[in-house]
């Protein structure tokens, strides 16, 4: 028997606290509020049967969600503005749900490539925390690929800029880097070789503390944004990242106002 | 008191550590009340993903938060890289809800769920800044109070300890705040403190007890009892269940909804410490347990139900129970599971209904591989029985299953160690003819070898624990067998047993040698990769303490024991008798299925044995 499915489409926030889970975490913490808010949902076939659910492109620990995403399976249809209603009564701290939409089942996924994710990244001196571009201690190893070197180029924008100098040395700093063409990652054990010209759409200094990126999903995944500025801003800015928030997800480029 | 939250200080250290959900609370279904007028501070010594599933923690917050005017917060041990941040800030172990000092609070609770938590309580007090020792507390301390399964034998913990709750603490609680809160408000001295905690029934003050010439630990007061009787709760049946359990963010061991469906069993098995503390079994009923379960799913959006107790399949409704849950949660995706199954127990029916849609988990004790050890250890469980069980279980679809042994058992023999891996053969094989000839790939079971530690209130606590080297060679027997692949055999680590033992075993004289094996760098003892036995041997050497003597002292039947002026209910005669059964094979049956064995649980406790069903079997 065919069944008729429904496949809602929630979009909600990951802040406050929240934003220090995992993928893993927030997948989980998002099918238990489906399952407290009671939508009819389809479960899978077998022996370990589970929810039918799908996730957008995981958000990294630390980084706070404005516009992230998952799709529920239904097996009957449920008004959105009730489904919206059950899950925000069920939402766990740091989760707020703000709009269920349903999706032709056979549009394209969540989890699709060549995804523009933009962040926005607040910036702070780095003597008033850690966690700062140069200790983002979760992060594994970076290095920008040999050759024309941004290191010694960047004399100028090193120390404590004041006013709107800084805004310059940053975007200075973010461009020098992409003009190097490629990033090598190592995490886990694993090297990753980024292509900028292909993963960074757009890098600018919106002032002198906020840093706008988008970035590109590809084969490999996305770039962490803390790595990209790591390795354009380390040894030559005395800043920390404060807090990173993905502001949203497309799967068309962003373009300035 | 009142003291704002660290939480902007901790924040910026989340970036560097592991698993930064373990310190965030906010979890579903967490309390918090930023005033309050009496705090107690909740600390399981390991970390969040081990210490939230316990479920006295669990029940005692939501006790506390309920009483008025009073609010419990919970404390783990934050992971070694979060430990070497906050020091490194000059920063104390923190509450979760609060994320305030804990050394802040009124009242530190602190479980004691295995005898290798003994350094991590060293460590969790060193950074909340308290001091170690209870004698060396002062007015601005928190009372610092122990319970749980080690506090049947409290005296090794005892240095750390201003009191000690010994059984169940449902009521007890309220009663130990009262009293203090009540002290609070006088400006007394705190030596009135201890009297009037020790007054309380089940409350064990060691300040109070010092040993006499043959070393029994004494009351200093004629007012205060010789011995101390665990509390019991004689209406656990009708004791409402967890109403709104928190729901992890971080995945915890046991990352589920558990529903405590009885409490105690009385099958006797002779290692067990369990088996004799929580006595005498009381079930709750098959319509409160449905209904917890079902509530309990609504309100936490779990996808596992576990129905937990020490003997899930005993309950006299376990059918009945199984039957209607499956049918609630129908098409949910939800699996009911049982943390153990008794073998015995386990028919064809109960194959059909445990896990529902899912088949998870499914792990059976035989505890020991002959039937001359079986005997001797009263798991009156046969060969027969698992096989039956195994096939059953396949046939039903599983595909995997643990299963448990011990080595190092009183009256063991190397065929006995032998007969673990012939019996663990036999039930591969089973499960393989229970399973289509082309599924038989998928047939895996995991065979999990424990080292026998003699546990205080057992019959076995006279006995010895076997020399390492001896251990060493019998876990080489098992070592050398042959094994097909799909089998997956593995041992607990000798030497961590040995300090189990020790602990287990010990009294008074042990509070330096767990100081000392913390200084020398001891912690997360339970962690495999994190123990190391060099700690202990160089503490030992400087408490003069021979580790080995502590651990494989066989003591005289009339011995004084370092645990003698505690009790769980069970006359000294009836653990006796157990043990000199055991020495001539004699098996003893379950007085919950027949008639009175004679423990003495009943007459010296408050508390009947209830069966929700009339009767078992």
């Amino acid at each position: 028997m065919a069944e008729s499915l429904f496949r809602l489409r929630v979009c909600y926030r990951r802040g406050d606290r929240a934003r220090w889970l995992s993928h893993l975490e927030t997948s989980r913490a998002n099918e238990r509020m489906v399952r407290r808010a009671a939508l009819p949902f389809a479960i899978t076939q077998g022996f370990s049967a589970h929810m039918r659910l799908a996730f957008g492109p995981a958000l990294a620990v630390g980084t706070a969600g404005e516009q992230e995403r998952f799709d529920v399976l239904l097996r009957e249809y449920v008004d959105v503005d009730s489904a919206l209603a059950a899950l925000k009564a069920n939402a766990p701290s740091g989760f707020e749900p703000y709009h269920c939409e349903y999706v032709d089942l056979h549009v394209k996924g969540l989890q699709a490539t060549h995804i523009h994710e933009q962040y926005l990244i607040e910036l702070q001196p780095a003597a008033e925390g850690s966690g700062g571009v140069a200790s983002a201690a979760d992060a594994g190893g970076v290095e920008a690929a040999a050759g024309s070197g941004p290191h010694a180029a960047c004399e100028s924008a090193s120390g404590e800029a004041p006013g709107n100098q800084r805004q310059a040395s940053i975007q200075a700093a973010l461009e020098q880097l992409l003009q190097v063409g490629t990033l090598t990652v190592q995490r886990k054990g694993r090297q990753k070789v980024y292509d900028l010209k292909q993963a960074v759409q757009w890098a600018e200094a919106l002032d002198d503390d906020t840093i706008m990126l988008v970035l590109v999903s590809g084969e490999q995944g996305s770039i962490r944004p803390e790595l990209l500025l790591r390795e354009a801003l380390a040894d030559r800015l005395e800043v920390a990242v404060r807090k990173v928030t993905r502001i949203r997800l497309s799967d068309q480029p962003w373009e300035p106002q | 008191m009142s003291t704002t939250s660290l939480w902007d200080r901790i924040e910026p250290l989340l970036a560097g550590v592991e698993q930064p959900s373990r310190y965030i609370n906010h979890e579903y279904n967490a309390r918090h009340s930023a005033d309050c007028a009496y705090r107690v501070a909740l600390l399981y010594p390991d970390t969040y993903e081990v210490g939230q599933p316990n479920q006295a923690i669990a029940i005692l917050y939501q006790l506390i938060n309920d009483l008025e005017g009073c609010c419990a917060e919970r404390v783990f041990l934050p992971w070694v890289d979060m430990i070497a941040a906050l020091r490194q800030q000059g920063l104390p172990l923190f509450t979760l809800e609060g994320c305030r000092p804990v050394g802040d609070c009124d009242l530190l609770g602190i479980t004691l769920p295995h005898e290798l938590a003994a350094s991590n309580i060293s460590e969790a007090l060193d950074l909340a800044g308290i001091p170690l020792l209870a004698a060396q507390r002062g007015a601005g301390d928190p009372l610092v109070i122990g319970g749980g399964p080690c506090a049947y034998n409290p005296e090794p913990f005892s240095v750390f300890f201003d009191a000690f709750a010994i059984g169940e603490g449902e009521e007890l609680i309220s009663e130990i705040i009262a009293v203090h809160r009540g002290w609070l408000s006088e400006g007394q001295p705190r030596e009135e403190l201890l009297l009037r905690l020790a007054a309380i029934p089940g409350v064990y003050v060691p300040a109070l007890y010092s040993p006499d010439s043959n070393g029994a630990l004494c009351p200093i007061r004629a007012d205060l009892p010789a011995q101390i009787s665990k509390r019991v709760l004689a209406d656990f049946a009708d004791f409402p269940s967890i109403a709104a359990p928190i729901v992890p963010f971080a995945e915890a061991t046991h990352d589920r909804l558990n529903i405590e469906i009885l409490r105690g069993c009385s099958r006797g098995c002779r290692f067990c410490q369990a088996g004799m503390t929580y006595r005498p079994v009381r079930e709750r009923s098959a319509d409160s347990i449905v209904a917890a379960a079902v509530q309990g799913l609504r309100c936490s959006g779990y996808d596992e139900v576990a129905l937990t107790s020490l003997s899930s399949t005993d309950h006299s409704q376990i059918e009945q129970i199984l039957r209607r849950l499956n049918a609630q949660l129908h098409g949910q995706a939800v699996s009911v599971s049982m943390p153990s199954q008794r073998l015995d127990a386990f028919g064809v029916a109960m194959a059909q209904l445990v896990a529902g849609e899912k088949k998870a988990g499914l792990t059976f004790a035989p505890e020991a591989g002959s039937q001359r050890l079986r005997d001797i250890i009263n798991k009156n469980v046969t060969e027969d029985d698992l096989l039956q069980a195994v096939a059953q279980a396949f046939t039903a679809g599983w595909r995997r299953c643990k299963l448990y042994f011990m080595i190092g058992l009183p009256g063991e023999r190397d065929e006995d160690v032998e007969a673990i891996v012939d019996l663990a053969n036999k039930a591969f094989a089973a499960a393989h003819q229970a399973v289509p000839e082309a599924q038989r790939g998928q047939v895996r079971m995991s065979v999990s070898v424990a080292v026998f530690i003699p546990k205080a209130q057992t019959p076995f606590q006279w006995a010895g624990q076997l020399p390492l080297s001896e251990i060493e060679r019998r876990v080489g027997l098992l070592r050398a067998a042959v094994l097909p692949r799909g089998i997956n055999l593995n041992w607990h680590d000798p030497a961590a047993s040995l300090i189990e033992a020790v602990l287990s075993r010990g009294g008074r004289e042990l509070g330096p040698l767990i100081i000392e094996a913390w200084r020398n760098g001891a912690r997360f003892d339970a962690w495999s990769e994190q123990f190391s036995l060099e700690p202990w041997l160089a503490a030992a050497r400087q408490c003069g303490i021979d580790l080995d003597a502590c651990a494989q002292r066989e003591y005289p039947l009339d011995a004084v024991l370092p645990w003698s002026h505690i009790s769980c209910g069970v006359d000294a005669g009836y653990l006796q008798a157990e043990y000199l059964q055991a020495r001539s094979q004699q098996t003893t049956a379950d007085c919950s299925f027949g008639s009175c064995t004679g423990c003495g649980v009943c007459n010296n406790l408050a508390a009947r044995i209830e069966l929700a069903g009339g009767q078992r079997g």
